[in-house]
């Protein structure tokens, strides 16, 4: 995942490198998104997401869509 | 004297990875196991059962870190800078995720970040302060370029 001075030059990277554009979103949800993932990563009790959970939180994330669904 | 299971010694060896990072030091099997004053033998299989499990990603044919998200074992486009310590992400949810895993765990987390527009190479800064990001210029947009079901074909890039 990386981080572009605006959704135009997304557009332009991508014509430039013939990668289609994927997801495109807001600093909101990348930093929701940072909060609910990472929030246990140094309890010592974390463990690795079920596919359910990793779902429910992208969707809590506000991103949700066929793009952020992952299959188990 | 109670003999850990795998899957307790997994997660004293996960959370010294992640604890070694903050110092600012890319962890190894040595300095995980005289940290924890445990054989580098099961430290070994450590490493191994949390790169099979997902949590840790090895350079391929060793057991040198390459990624313990959300943290880099190498030098990346996303440099953290919180407090007197810098570190690596690699991307820039992890880059955001090093403060936000901190300020979860009630550390000091004012951080920023530091990266290059993708297309341009342009410089752009987050900063991440009392819990808020803001960023400079304001109206940078994150994207990701494969779908959350591929991003296990390739991690690197995502």
């Amino acid at each position: 995942m990386r981080l572009f001075r605006s959704e135009e030059h997304v557009a332009r990277w991508s014509e430039e490198t013939g990668i289609p554009v994927g997801d495109v979103f807001s600093l909101d949800s990348l930093w929701r998104l940072a909060q609910l993932w990472f929030a246990d990563r140094l309890s010592p009790d974390w463990r690795r997401r079920t596919v359910d959970e990793a779902n429910a939180l992208f969707a809590k994330s506000g991103l949700e869509g066929a793009f952020w669904r992952l299959v188990g | 004297m109670t003999v850990p299971t795998p899957q307790e010694i997994d997660a004293a060896v996960r959370l010294a990875i992640q604890e070694e990072f903050l110092l600012g030091r890319r962890p190894s099997v040595a300095s995980v196991a005289s940290t924890l004053g445990r054989d580098a033998s099961d430290v070994d299989a450590a490493f191994d059962r949390l790169a099979a499990g997902r949590a840790v990603v090895l350079v391929q044919g060793t057991r040198d870190i390459l990624m313990a998200a959300p943290f880099a074992g190498v030098q990346t486009d996303f440099r953290v800078r919180c407090g007197e310590r810098s570190y690596y992400a690699n991307c820039i949810w992890d880059a955001v995720g090093i403060p936000a895993m901190l300020a979860a765990a009630g550390r000091p987390s004012n951080a920023s970040v530091e990266t290059r527009c993708a297309d341009c190479a342009a410089p752009l800064r987050l900063e991440v302060a009392d819990g808020s990001l803001r960023a400079e210029p304001p109206d940078v947009v994150a994207h990701f370029a494969v779908p959350a079901a591929q991003w296990w074909a390739d991690i690197v890039f995502t």
